[in-house]
């Protein structure tokens, strides 16, 4: 079987291959490699319909495979195949690494314990699990070094996308800056050469959009700030309905605008326990977008509704506006500075806000759309009631 | 009109191609000018276009939404490189030349780069220089 897992666990865990360079070296290993590596002893990963795509020699030996299954489905028998199955069906259902702890295997006498780690990612349009295995004998002395040893490397791999987080951003901030900036100073010396008063007229409209855009990049940015710094974490009930209305309210002007029409409903789900200007944030960007995004020659329709599911609160916002190329341009979705559509103003840093928002309160996006049709964000809030 | 140089500017920004259009008119530069603000439509606009009418030079914004300059030099570079070797493409941005000389000088189909926003004296010291001494157009 190829090794494949370098190369995709590299990817996850490094999203910018310019990082690997720059880790250090350990036995002509970077720190990447290396991780991926040890990790690679004991690890499967998944493919679509269960597929085995890699097993790793140690757990090829720790589960005793007379010969290379195709399939988690061909594995033995017994309580690792159970939480192994057990565990991609968590993962593949929200979407978000899980892990199951001290799983016991054998007797009194002689039993090992496994941790396993599951963690769904996309690579080429295709979703993968890669699932780590911690294997140990004894739960009482070796999980804490292993334990440790596994926070290590997990908090460097956390570091690692921060650091590309942040150097994503810092580039797209500067130049979103900057832009409206060389307008502004470039127009100042075309204003002087004109002669006609409607051409001066036009460029002084042009330099005033160059200053709104550069107010919305700032107001955008101290959000986003305030956001990680962890300010106004106060968690509250709030009523949809009227954040809904108070979003509304704030795109006041651009409704006028585009005059949607509104279908809402909270009946089935009217409240949530969650930080208010999350939410307040949440809804606002997506209505904003919904509007911002809408087709010329439809009238445009927005759609909102929530639904409970067990302890999530799904907020559901549809529209039939422009759509996008998701299969295309998708992984561009999240990403600040970065927009799917020339014909519209943007910061770019709406969706990006609203997707850590929601991460961080361990909820998720799921986006439906289809060009020329419209589209659908489907927000998982987990209560914090 | 016919020694007039055919420009195909790019940037979903429509400030900057207001403003270069301004000022090949105020500086009266041998330019004739198409303005298009996305890179899908640019391309559009290329694989249409008759030989004679194709641009001598296009100047790309770096930083455009859903693919960059530097995507869209590979989609050039793949379709219409080979058919018009004269054809200059710069890249252009607001931000510092240093930031992007190793990929534009690397990149093969890349001519130079253009600090915004565009002006008699970018088209003077840079892109004149390479321009052939033979005159183009109709």
């Amino acid at each position: 079987m190829e090794r494949v897992i370098p190369e995709l666990t590299v990817l996850k865990r490094a999203s910018n291959k310019a990082l690997i360079d720059q880790l250090p070296q350990k036995d002509g290993l970077s720190l990447v490699d290396f991780m991926a590596w040890k990790y690679a002893s004991h690890t499967l990963l998944v493919g679509g319909n269960s597929t085995l795509h890699f097993i790793g020699p140690a757990f090829r030996e720790l589960a005793q495979l007379p010969d290379s299954p195709r399939s988690v489905e061909d594995l033995p028998d017994g309580l690792l195949k159970w939480s192994i199955t057990k565990g991609l069906e968590t993962s593949a259902s929200c979407q978000m690494a899980c892990t199951m702890k001290q799983i016991q295997v054998g007797n009194k006498k002689q039993s090992r314990y496994f941790d396993l780690k599951f963690e769904p990612f996309d690579w080429n349009g295709q979703a993968y699990v890669e699932v780590e295995i911690l294997a140990y004998t004894d739960c009482r002395t070796e999980p804490p070094a292993l334990a440790r040893q596994h926070l290590a490397l997990m908090k460097i791999d956390e570091l690692l996308s921060e650091k590309s987080f942040l150097d994503t951003f810092v580039q797209g901030a500067a130049h979103d800056l900057k832009g409206p900036l060389v307008v502004i100073k470039s127009y100042v010396d075309l204003i002087r050469r004109f002669e006609q008063k409607a051409k001066k007229e036009e460029a002084l409209e042009i330099m005033k959009t160059a200053a709104i855009r550069l107010e919305n990049t700032l107001k955008g940015l101290e959000e986003l700030i305030n956001f990680r710094s962890g300010k106004s974490q106060k968690i509250q009930a709030i009523e949809f309905e009227t954040l809904f209305r108070n979003a509304r309210f704030q795109l006041e002007v651009e409704i006028l605008k585009a005059k949607p029409h509104f279908e809402y409903s909270f009946e089935q789900t009217p409240t949530i326990h969650y930080i208010k200007p999350y939410l307040n944030s949440i809804m606002y960007n997506l209505l904003s977008n919904a509007i911002k995004y809408a087709r010329p020659e439809v009238p445009l329709s927005i759609k909102v509704h929530t639904e409970q599911q067990d302890d999530t609160v799904v907020l559901v916002i549809r529209d039939n506006g422009i759509g996008m190329d998701l299969q295309q341009y998708g992984h561009l979705l999240f990403e600040p500075f970065q927009r799917l559509c020339t014909e519209r103003e943007g910061t770019g840093l709406g969706l990006s806000l609203v997707n850590k928002m929601v991460r961080r309160n361990g909820g998720r996006i799921e986006v439906e759309s289809q060009l020329g049709q419209g589209t659908c964000f489907r927000i998982y809030l987990k209560s914090y009631s | 009109m016919n020694d007039k140089l055919k420009f195909l500017f790019i940037d979903q920004n429509a400030a900057f191609n207001f403003f270069a259009e301004n000022v090949i008119e105020l500086d009266c530069l041998p330019i004739k000018a198409r303005f298009e603000l996305n890179p899908d439509r640019s391309l559009h606009h290329l694989r249409s276009c008759e030989a004679r009418d194709f641009p001598r030079v296009i100047i790309a914004e770096i930083n455009m939404p859903l693919y960059n300059g530097f995507e869209f030099a590979d989609r050039f570079s793949a379709e219409f490189a080979a058919m018009h070797p004269d054809c200059l493409l710069f890249l252009t941005s607001n931000m510092e030349k240093r930031k992007y000389i190793q990929q534009i000088e690397a990149h093969p189909a890349i001519a130079g780069f253009l600090r915004k926003p565009f002006s008699k004296k970018s088209f003077e010291k840079v892109i004149q220089p390479q321009l052939s001494t033979v005159a183009v157009g109709s």
